[in-house]
Parts: C-alpha cells; sequence; structure tokens
C-alpha cells in the first residue's frame, strides 16, 4: 500500500515555474530553500516575483529545516475522487519554521505517536513524482524514533 | 437624505434541492422574485453585480448580465469569495449614494448540490499554479483548513467541541421554522460531538450543507423606495477588510478581518453590537460564526466559546444568530453571502413568520470569503436611527 510520501496517483503537483524553481531544486537535494526580503531581512513562502514585505527584491537563502507546529489538523474523510482518500487518516499541518516563515505540510508520524500544537518538528524530502523529478518537503517529529 | 442606499427587493430561487435549475436559472428566478417583491422594472435596473456562478470563472458579471437582460452602467464581479455579497451591498450603496446609479441589483445562483460535475473541491492535478501549488500537494481540504483555525483557537483560548456544538444545536432550531431545511430535528451537543469527524476537530455537524440556491437583492434610493411596494431596509454601514486568501498566508488563525471591517461597518452606522437584534453569520463552519462574532466586537477575542453558551443564539435567545436556519442547517451552494442579506431583510420587514425577532430594527450580515480572508459586515436597519 503507498504511503503519503509515495508518488500517489493523481496528487496535485506544484507547477515548476523561473520563480518557485529554486525552491524545489533545493527540495530535490535535500536542502529547504526560502526567499528573504533584501530590505528588511524577513523570510517569506511561498516564492513570489517580489517582496511581501516592501515589494522590493528577494534573494534566495538554505534555512536549517527545522520548526514548530502551528496548527494541523487529520483529515478523516477525503472525497472518494482524491488522491488522497485512501491516505485517510493523514495529517495536514501548518508549520512555522524557525526563521519566521510558515509553510502548509504533512507530519508524518509513526503508529501510536500523535501531533500537538508546539510539537518541534524537521523536514524530509520525498520524491512524489518520478517524471518530473518534482519533491516536496514533509515533516516528522524531532524526537521521533521516525526523525 | 434621499440619496440615502436601501434595500427594496429581494428574492430567493429554490433550495435545498432543484433539480430543474442550472446555476444560471437560479439568477433569473431569484431576480424574476425579486423584481417582483418590489415592483421595480428589469430596465430599471442600471448596476448588476455578481460572481461564483460557475465556480470561479472571471466572466460571470458578463455572461450573467447578458443571461438575465440587463443592460447596465455599472458593473462588478470581483471574487472575494462567498461573502462578497455584502461586499456588494458596501458598493452598491456608495454608487446608489453619490449619484453614479439609481438601481442595483445583485444575484446570486448555484447547482452544487444537483450538478455533479460541479465542485469546490481545491486542488486536482496534475499541475497547480499560483498559491494553490503550495497546499494542494499535501491533501489539504476546505474542511481541514478550518479545522486548523479551530484546534488553533482551542489551543489558544480552551475553546471546546461543545462550545462549537451549541452553535450547530442552536442553527438547527432555527432551521425547524423553515419549511425548506432538509433536517428540522433538533440536535444535542452529544449528536454535534459523537458525530464522526470530517477533519479534526469538526465533525460533520459543525460543517454546512451541501445545496443549491440562489438570491437577488435590489437596491435603490430612498426617494425611489417610496414608489415601490415595500417598506425599504436602510444600509446604515458596510466595510470590508481582507488578510490573506490561502489558510498558509493567514497571519494569525484566531483573529480576521472581522476586526477591522466590522469597527468601520459599526462606525459608519453608529451603532455598536449590543444595539443588534439579530445577526446573520456565515455559517460555513460552526467555527467561522465563533471567530465572527468575536471579530465584530460581540465578545472579546477567545470569548466566543463561553458568549454563545446559554442559548443566547438560539430562537429567543438574546442574540439570535441564522434565524433561516443558516448554511449549517438549511442553505448553502458554495457562496452563502446573499442568503445573509435575504434573511436579514425578511427580518426586519416583520415577514420572518414562524423565525421572526420580536421587533427587529437592527442586524448585522457579515460574510466571510475564502478561508476567513475577506470579511464584509453591513449593518441594516428598518429606519434610520
Amino acid at each position: 500500500m503507498s504511503e503519503l510520501t509515495d508518488p500517489l496517483p493523481g496528487r496535485a503537483l506544484p507547477l515548476v515555474d523561473d520563480i518557485n524553481r529554486p525552491f524545489f531544486d533545493g527540495a530535490a537535494s535535500g536542502v529547504l530553500r526560502l526567499q528573504r526580503c533584501v530590505d528588511t531581512g524577513r523570510f517569506q513562502h511561498y516564492p513570489r516575483a517580489a517582496s511581501v514585505h516592501t515589494g522590493g527584491a528577494v534573494q534566495w537563502v538554505d534555512v536549517g529545516g527545522m520548526g514548530t507546529v502551528y496548527s494541523f489538523t487529520v483529515i478523516r474523510q477525503n472525497h472518494a475522487a482524491s488522491a488522497f482518500h485512501a491516505q485517510t487518516p493523514y495529517i495536514v499541518a501548518l508549520i512555522d519554521l524557525a526563521e519566521g516563515a510558515r509553510m502548509m505540510g504533512n507530519v508524518i508520524v509513526g503508529a501510536g505517536e500523535a501531533v500537538h500544537i508546539g510539537d518541534a518538528v524537521q523536514v524530509a524530502f520525498h520524491c512524489v513524482d518520478p517524471d518530473s523529478g518534482i519533491h516536496l518537503p514533509f515533516w516528522t517529529l524531532s524526537n521521533s524514533p521516525e526523525a | 437624505m434621499t440619496r440615502d442606499p436601501v434595500i427594496v427587493g429581494v428574492g430567493l430561487s429554490d433550495y435545498p434541492r432543484a433539480p430543474h435549475l442550472t446555476s444560471y436559472g437560479h439568477h433569473a428566478l431569484a431576480m424574476q422574485r425579486a423584481l417582483t417583491d418590489c415592483g421595480v422594472a428589469l430596465a430599471d435596473i442600471e448596476g448588476y453585480m455578481t460572481s461564483g456562478t460557475n465556480g470561479m470563472s472571471l466572466d460571470d458579471v458578463a455572461t450573467m448580465s447578458e443571461y438575465l437582460g440587463v443592460r447596465a452602467r455599472l458593473v462588478d464581479g470581483t471574487q472575494t469569495g462567498g461573502g462578497g455579497f455584502e461586499r456588494f451591498v458596501e458598493l452598491a450603496a456608495q454608487a446608489i449614494r453619490t449619484g453614479l446609479c439609481e438601481t442595483v441589483l445583485i444575484t446570486y445562483g448555484s447547482d452544487l448540490r444537483s450538478n455533479k460535475r460541479r465542485s469546490i473541491r481545491p486542488g486536482g492535478g496534475p499541475f497547480v499554479e499560483g498559491p494553490g501549488a503550495w497546499e494542494a500537494p499535501y491533501g489539504a481540504t476546505i474542511v481541514g483548513n478550518y479545522g486548523m483555525i479551530a484546534q488553533r483557537h482551542m489551543h489558544e483560548f480552551g475553546t471546546t467541541a461543545e462550545h462549537l456544538a451549541e452553535i450547530a444545536v442552536s442553527t438547527r432550531l432555527h432551521a425547524a421554522a423553515n419549511p425548506l431545511a432538509p433536517d428540522r430535528t433538533p440536535l444535542s451537543i452529544a449528536d454535534v460531538v459523537n458525530a464522526p469527524r470530517v477533519a479534526d476537530p469538526l465533525g460533520r455537524y459543525d460543517c454546512c450543507l451541501v445545496t443549491d440556491g440562489g438570491g437577488a437583492v435590489i437596491m435603490t434610493t430612498a426617494e425611489r423606495a417610496r414608489d415601490l411596494r415595500q417598506k425599504p431596509i436602510h444600509v446604515l454601514g458596510a466595510a470590508t477588510a481582507s488578510t490573506h486568501w490561502s489558510i498558509g498566508q493567514m497571519p494569525d488563525l484566531t483573529t480576521t478581518g472581522a476586526v477591522d471591517a466590522g469597527q468601520r461597518a459599526f462606525a459608519q452606522a453608529g451603532l455598536r453590537p449590543g444595539d443588534m437584534d439579530f445577526a446573520q453569520i456565515y455559517d460555513s463552519f460552526t467555527i467561522t460564526v465563533l471567530m465572527m462574532l468575536e471579530g465584530l466586537g460581540f465578545c472579546g477575542r477567545g470569548e466566543g466559546g463561553a458568549f454563545v453558551q446559554d442559548g443566547r443564539l438560539r430562537p429567543g435567545g438574546l442574540l439570535p444568530v441564522n434565524t433561516d436556519g443558516g448554511g449549517l442547517s438549511a442553505c448553502h451552494p458554495g457562496m452563502r453571502g446573499i442568503f445573509l442579506l435575504i434573511e436579514s431583510v425578511r427580518q426586519l420587514r416583520g415577514q420572518a413568520g414562524d423565525a421572526q425577532v420580536p421587533g427587529a430594527r437592527f442586524g448585522v450580515a457579515c460574510g466571510s470569503g475564502g478561508t476567513m480572508s475577506f470579511i464584509s459586515a453591513a449593518i441594516l436597519a428598518s429606519e434610520r436611527p
């Protein structure tokens, strides 16, 4: 049976373009990469062509891949036509990265593990589409044997 | 002030199931009933506003004005989600007050329940562009996104599933007075909290229905209203505030644009939340109502759980909320904002029958679009204070 981190037939995938490509290039090489506002030094996610803080320039920075769970849900029902239907229950979370940006992702837990707001998590990248080579960030609890 | 903006006509199409109507048909039937309601002629419509006819298409106002036979000098089809209809009232009120046009039509229609090809599910492959590219690949769902908001609210303020359940219970009690509501059987708190979870912490009864439905609202000046059939309902204030669109970009999951929009709308009206005889609040989910009540200032931030207790929102309560049975128990065709306006008008005219809030003079309709992203509040009154 497939796992959430496996290629799932029908999973929506991000369209890689020139603006977001550094993120996915980083992901494929196991590095979490974020945009930083040149003027203020503040981070942003998702990637954009300009800073959401000033409208000015952004630069790409490799970051640590550590964060905490800001909030989460356990998806217990999804539409039968969804690629995720067979994956229920699964966890969708908003991760506050140590550097200050927030990112949605799945927290992958082992049997008997539960997620709580405030839990420390760390990133792990998985290829979800062998054809395009797209890797996505997933998250595991930092104190978990899964980590 | 003879150019004071008023709502003179309202109309509903058919709900909760209307297999005989397309989305376009819902618009047209609702418009027809609103025109008949007030006695305005189609040829008198100078302004037209709509959005969300078929999902999120961008040409709604262009195609719908043609379909309805509207020849407008002012149009707006800005898509700000389900609460956009309160924003249309805000824009129409400005246009009427400044003399840009005399009479404005606002419509909505959706065959979400009966048209199996229609869906508001996010995602869909294979390749997603824009903000959705950062959420769809993780199997995010609309219920799950609101679940994350509820989870954070519980974490910060101690809000419980039972607190949220009271909103489902009170709304179902209102639905008992609405013959169109699909299920009028009372719910208990235990029914709600023990129902299967859809996305933690939200269960089946924390989520709105999926129905068909449509509505229309006609606005004009207080002067023009003197010649029309219905008692005019005054728009005393209306305001909008946006903070984000995607859940991942919501700056703080426990506060919304309702704070800003509510303050400005109430200030325009010269009224306070405590002056309201009822509230029609966008109830996509129970947590939406709780957060809007807090944001509008009916209670403090984080106090919503306690505020909704003691039957306050129920029929006969201190603040009846969603007196038609709401989206939770009567009608939610994907975007609910127009129904908040229509039910407010019905109450303020004194035409609400068994659901009538006795002596209702002031009410607020508060719409929420996206994931509590665009909030628009309108303060309506049976007379100017």
